[in-house]
């Protein structure tokens, strides 16, 4: 069971060692930011309504359930919703009832939690609270697939969690406390 | 897979096959991994997914580069990578074969390090370091680091990894003794041990058993405890019931090494993981820095370094 997993790894020890976030590192995050952002129209489509919004709505309130659920790093749901977003910024899905949407949060759900997390369950199991369309795994893995691809096999974005450490350095001492950095991550 | 033609079995992994290639279009040699049918229940593995991922953005000399991933609807996959003559295992064998070759190790080295710099400045533990990870290309004189496969991104602060990483004989004493945390150093000890298998040919700290493993690292690197290693005694499977041993001299072990080799190399073999020397530090080590007047052959062998973050560090400490 994933909280049982997830309990034995709580104690993170602080790294002393590890090259500490300098100039250089957040250059380089702000330099590949790019790779992993939005078509620079996918507001415009939005507001047009050739992406259906209220679609787009459920999909991600689903993801974050799961997320939820399984008790995942918040890191894995801002990458999850950034392949969802970058992919539909790229590409229209058919319409189709709704399940081309619905393998697509799986997808990017899974993919995410592949990257970030040390137990990621079942294809099966990942698809909870009763969505309306479940998949077989062997059609997850084909849209991860055809995902990975069409993201040019760039998944690791940048997050803002990759700037929270490098600010928090930059803190006045008595408020920089460890703690809530490993609370948050 | 029209663009590539399949050529000869190289090597066969946990998830894949490699086969030396050519691409039909440029006629360059490739190397190809080509995976197994995925396990459906799970998907993709991830070590795919971070595999792919990781490499398609880094671009450093000393790592081996991608050059495609193909994936086709009968759900065949490949992912193409440079082709290199050799690892540095078979190269030990075949060309380090006496003690004039101190410049060759020192080169090989600073090129080991400069990748994992790189990896660790990406964000990017290797984890799994050892001579047939390393692919040398003879031309150019240059080594590679491949086989990200059981590299793992990490953040800030560090969190727990999976134990059972690392081939066993480079592996960092903090995995041996279970330590639920890892950093970066874990990667600098197995340079550590690839340097001292350079020096002699042998495994410095060759065990048959884990804790055999761990007893031979101890004989020589001095059982750690509180003082030199805060926490160590509390590490799942530290071994009750052995003796202390005091750190032996490394001098001894590696006759023929410079004392600033001995120095960097006892840094990298340093116990308590916080301690040890960072890639970074090892590369403005001593070891590294140029002699006054040398041989022609050495400053033919360091113009061909293209890492220009070094450069500029060497171009200060040229007098």
């Amino acid at each position: 069971n994933a909280c049982d997993l997830d309990a034995g790894i709580s104690d993170p020890q602080p790294s002393g060692h590890s090259p500490p976030p300098d100039e250089s590192t957040i250059v380089r995050l702000i330099e590949s930011e790019p790779l992993h952002i939005l078509h620079s129209d996918y507001l415009r489509r939005c507001r047009h309504r050739s992406i259906d919004l209220a679609a787009r709505q459920d999909s991600i309130n689903w993801i974050l359930r799961v997320h939820a659920h399984y008790r995942f790093r918040p890191v894995t749901a801002y990458l999850s919703v950034n392949y969802f977003d970058r992919l539909l910024s790229s590409h229209s899905l058919p319409e189709a009832n709704g399940w081309p949407l619905q393998l697509l949060s799986v997808a990017c759900l899974s993919l995410a939690a592949k990257m970030e997390e040390p137990y990621v369950p079942l294809l099966l199991d990942l698809q909870v609270f009763e969505p309306k369309f479940v998949f077989e795994p062997k059609t997850i893995q084909r849209m991860e697939l055809w995902v990975m691809a069409n993201l040019n096999w760039r998944l690791r974005s940048v997050t803002p969690f990759d700037y929270l450490e490098y600010f928090v350095s930059k803190l006045p001492p008595s408020l920089s406390i460890p703690s809530v950095l490993s609370t948050s991550s | 897979m029209e663009k590539y033609k399949l050529g000869k079995v190289i090597g066969i992994g946990a998830y894949g096959i490699v086969h030396r290639g050519l691409n039909l279009e440029t006629n360059q040699i490739v190397a190809i991994k080509r995976f197994y049918t995925f396990d459906c229940k799970n998907g993709v593995p991830y070590t795919t997914i971070q595999e792919i991922s990781m490499l398609i953005e880094m671009y450093h000399i000393n790592i081996v580069k991608l050059l495609d991933v193909i994936s086709n609807t009968k759900n065949e996959w490949y992912i193409i990578f440079e082709y290199l003559d050799l690892d540095l295992e078979k190269y030990m064998v075949t060309y380090l074969k006496d003690s004039m070759e101190k410049h060759t190790i020192k080169y090989i080295m600073h090129q080991i390090l400069s990748g994992v710099m790189y990896c660790h400045k990406h964000r990017i533990m290797h984890r799994d370091l050892t001579p047939d990870k390393l692919l040398i290309d003879l031309n150019a004189s240059v080594v590679k680091i491949a086989d990200f496969g059981m590299a793992r991104a990490f953040d800030f602060p560090l969190r727990a990894y999976s134990p059972e990483v690392v081939t066993t004989w480079y592996r960092a004493p903090e995995i041996l003794l279970g330590s639920p945390v890892y950093t970066t150093a874990v990667d600098v000890w197995s340079v550590g041990c690839i340097f001292a298998k350079m020096l002699t040919r042998q495994n410095l700290f060759a065990g048959a058993s884990k804790n055999e493993h761990l007893r031979k690292i101890f004989s020589i690197m001095g059982t750690p405890n509180e003082r030199t290693w805060p926490g160590v005694t509390s590490l799942p499977y530290y071994p009750a019931g052995l003796p202390e041993y005091y750190p032996e001299n490394l001098e001894e072990f590696f006759p023929d090494l410079e004392p600033a080799g001995v120095d960097l190399l006892s840094e990298m073999l340093c116990m308590n993981p916080a301690r040890r020397i960072s890639a970074h530090r090892a590369l403005q080590h001593a070891y590294f820095k140029k002699k006054k007047r040398k041989e022609k052959k050495e400053k033919k062998m360091m113009i061909l370094d293209p890492i220009e973050e070094e450069k500029e560090e060497e171009d200060d400490d040229d007098p």
